[in-house]
């Protein structure tokens, strides 16, 4: 039992141990009365010098080392108990006050050291915020001294702007005389048309607005026929009364087909000013006053696809009351027109141009379907050599394309005479500004936001010579793909995707000129595949139609056409290694043939269109790129991308359809280009 | 005669271990025991003991107690710590090598066996 309770005894002991010592030990308490001790001792240094009873010369030399270490009060007492007790033994030992203040050494010098070993004694959490604390203090001095050194060479920073582009542009008109220019004859014919049709035009869209405002439900609305050509169906109210205006204008239309022929447009070109009467304002010869090349105006695209558009319809009408000579003339124009966009080799002028050769196919197959045996043998075969040689148009220059990017470039960097510079702040404000996002950045642009924030994008943005190089690499790609063929396409989704790599370091923000200003290529040069591709079915349309009048039938495969009336067979641009495809059509409904490519399904459907309406049948779909397991793009021994599964809609690429109801069939005649595909490159 | 600075940085350290390897000391007494005992060569003000010791202090190599002396005044007793007696072997050991190396070059004399044949502070292990 007594046993048991020493053993007890023991016990709670050594329980009652442990408990001491823990609360004796616990780092809160330690931390506590370390804090206290620090902060708050009992004891005064002062109070320890006047209890020492030193000479007042060495109890002044103590308390002013001490002082002058500015280490904690705790710290302070230690020191100063001990160079107390150190002078008390030194007067002890029979030492002079003199000799002891000499043996002392410079106090300034002896606080300093003091200062210096003490700190080396504190705690460990003290020592590791202190060196937190200086780390931090480091990064905010080096970010400062960055800051600086940026700022400095930002504000210093200034475009040197040279290159004139704007002239250079203009001056491609010089070596031609005005009556090489076709600009000054259709500015003439488009002022003239507009008298011209002014008030039949405005009671169309006053008839047009009056009966849509007063339609009841279930009644469709209508459009004013004006606003419709070059498809205004022949049935339509205003359709006769806007025959009649293109009928009264034919002296003006002969002088507009005429000017289509002269060789340039010569349109001289200038940037837009604010005035309200849309007051142009020429090119300065001193290319700093001018505005970026991107903001010159090209007015004369739209007006040139409205001049086409009015063909279109002239052509139809001509066709209907079956002057051959007139749809021919209108035919010959629209394409000499197509030439005219050309002018400043740009994207933009280069799809207009597109979209008006593709217009002219459109209209040569409309006529051929729905008027057959109205142009005559020879109309086929001039058409057919003007469709051939428009075809050097559709490959892609960008000469004026670059030229903009070139002249953001000196507008934007400066400029150390070997092709490099940095961002200046003209520059941050041309990227705000063609990166959309004037509104949010003009609102800081009078602020001091704008003058500090300057200079980080000097830390981000790419040196102009990157910029260049990343730019024309590009563009080279892109001149290469087009010059290639389609299945080159994974080409630029592999220089655009290591532009994405090398450009967006920060997601979201765009501080590279490349990254905002490089154009939707891979779609442009789509579009232009299409074209090559419309244009080869075209022109073996028109051999086709010229072979039907010598034979007195179709020929039975396109390699009768060879070479007589067609030099090769044109390739199928989503097929490689076969040609276009050709196939007679003899239904119970329809008659004729058809011309189509496989699509970019790349499955021989035997020619049937694609099902899904509206479904744009293109390249990317057809060469989709494939990646190795480093993601390198996939390339074979000839340099020729090797494609993934292609992944375009079902069905084939009708580009031509010649086909008409037969006697049997009350089919009225077909809408023009209702044909999906048709009708989305449009 | 003073030691230039640098070599003061040097052997003043080991001189205060090795004196604290024999007994505890306090800031006075170590002053005259090092001046005594080096003939003036390592004579140290305050201005050079105490930075020194708290620096000791701080790496753990010595530790100080607040004790009374007979005469009823306080002083702070340093000792060594095992880390220090550690220390105090490996500079020891260096210095043994150093001086002989000296007399082998005939810098000192002595025999070049590894004896150092002078010096003021005893610093035979």
């Amino acid at each position: 039992m007594s046993h048991h309770s020493d053993h007890d005894n023991n016990n709670d002991s050594t329980i009652a141990h442990l408990w001491h010592w823990s609360i004796a030990n616990s780092p809160l308490l330690q931390l506590s009365r370390w804090m206290l001790h620090r902060g708050y001792p009992n004891t005064q240094p002062d109070a320890l010098l006047d209890d020492a009873d030193l000479p007042q010369q060495l109890r002044t030399l103590i308390n002013t080392t001490v002082q002058k270490t500015k280490l904690w009060k705790s710290e302070r007492i230690d020191i100063t108990q001990e160079l107390i007790a150190h002078t008390q033994d030194a007067l002890q030992a029979g030492r002079s006050s003199d000799q002891i203040i000499q043996s002392f050494g410079n106090p300034k010098k002896v606080a300093k050291l003091l200062r210096r070993s003490t700190k080396r004694k504190r705690p460990l959490y003290w020592r590791t915020l202190r060196n937190i604390r200086r780390s931090i203090t480091a990064a905010i001095l080096l970010i400062l001294i960055t800051y600086t050194g940026l700022a400095a060479r930002f504000f210093i920073g200034k475009p040197n702007i040279t290159e004139n582009y704007a002239l250079t542009i203009n001056a491609m008109s010089a070596p031609y005389t005005e009556d090489q220019k076709a600009w000054p004859i259709y500015k003439e014919v488009r002022d003239a048309w507009e008298d011209h049709i002014h008030e039949t035009q405005t009671r169309q869209a006053t008839f047009e607005k009056e009966h849509n405002r007063n339609i009841e439900d279930g009644d469709e609305a209508i459009s004013a026929g004006i606003f419709m050509f070059p498809n205004i169906p022949t049935d339509h109210h205003d359709y006769e009364e806007t025959a009649q205006l293109f009928r009264d204008f034919k002296p003006q239309f002969d002088r507009l087909r005429q000017a289509t022929h002269r060789p340039i447009i010569g349109i001289e070109l200038g940037f837009s000013t604010d005035d309200p009467t849309g007051k142009i304002s020429m090119p300065d010869p001193n290319p700093q006053l001018n505005p970026s090349l991107i903001n010159l105006l090209l007015p004369h695209l739209g007006k040139l696809r409205g001049f086409s558009n009015m063909l279109y319809f002239d052509a139809l009408l001509a066709a209907r009351e079956g002057d051959a000579e007139l749809v021919y003339e209108n035919f010959s124009a629209m394409l000499a027109m197509s030439r005219h966009p050309n002018h400043e080799g740009t994207l933009i002028t280069d799809l207009v141009n597109i979209a008006m050769i593709s217009s002219t196919t459109q209209a040569i197959q409309q006529v051929i379907r729905e008027y057959p045996n109205t142009l005559t043998r020879d109309h086929l075969v001039a058409l057919a050599h003007e469709l051939a040689l428009c075809r050097p148009a559709l490959d892609y220059s960008f000469q004026g394309e670059i030229m903009m990017f070139d002249d953001l470039l000196q507008r934007a960097y400066t400029d150390d005479g070997h092709g490099n510079g940095r961002i200046t702040m003209e520059g941050m404000d041309l990227l705000a500004e063609y990166a959309g996002m004037q509104d949010d950045y003009f609102q800081i642009a009078n602020s001091r936001m704008r003058y500090a924030t300057g200079p980080l994008s000097l830390a981000v943005t790419p040196d102009r010579k990157t910029e260049y190089t990343r730019y024309h690499s590009m563009m080279d790609t892109i001149q290469r793909v087009a010059k290639l063929g389609p299945q080159y396409m994974p080409l630029i989704k592999q220089q655009e995707d290591l532009l994405a790599e090398q450009i967006r370091i920060i997601p979201g923000v765009q501080y590279s000129l490349v990254d905002i200003l490089m154009p939707a290529v891979g779609s442009a040069v789509n579009r232009s595949f299409h074209a090559h591709q419309e244009h080869d079915a075209i022109l073996t349309m028109l051999a086709i139609e010229i072979y039907a009048i010598d034979h007195n039938q179709l020929p039975e495969t396109l390699e009768d056409l060879t070479p007589t009336y067609l030099p090769t067979i044109p390739k199928d641009l989503h097929n490689p290694g076969h040609t276009l495809n050709f196939k007679h059509i003899n239904t119970r409904d329809s008659i004729g043939y058809i011309i189509y490519s496989i699509g970019s399904d790349a499955v021989d459907d035997g020619g049937t269109n694609y099902t899904t309406k509206r479904t744009y049948p293109t390249f990317t779909q057809r060469f989709p790129p494939s990646f190795d397991k480093d993601n390198n793009l996939r390339i074979d021994q000839a340099g020729v991308p090797i494609p993934a599964e292609p992944r375009g809609p079902e069905g084939d690429w009708i580009l031509i359809d010649i086909t008409r109801p037969t006697e049997n069939t009350t089919t009225q005649t077909k809408e023009p280009d209702q044909s999906p595909a048709l009708e989305s490159n449009s | 005669m003073k030691l230039e600075r640098e070599l003061m940085r040097g052997a003043g350290p080991t001189a205060v271990l090795q004196l604290l390897s024999t007994q505890s000391m306090y800031g006075y007494q170590l002053v005259e025991t090092l001046a005594k005992q080096s003939d003036g060569v390592l004579a140290m003000g305050q201005s050079t003991l105490y930075p020194m010791l708290y620096n000791l202090e701080a790496k753990g190599l010595i530790e100080a107690d607040w004790q009374e002396a007979p005469n009823g005044r306080k002083r702070k007793y340093y000792n060594l710590t095992g880390k220090g007696k550690k220390k105090l072997r490996a500079d020891l050991d260096a210095w043994k090598k150093l001086t002989g190396a000296m007399a082998n070059l005939g810098i000192l004399p002595g025999n070049p066996d590894g004896n150092p044949a002078g010096g003021s502070i005893g610093v035979s292990a």
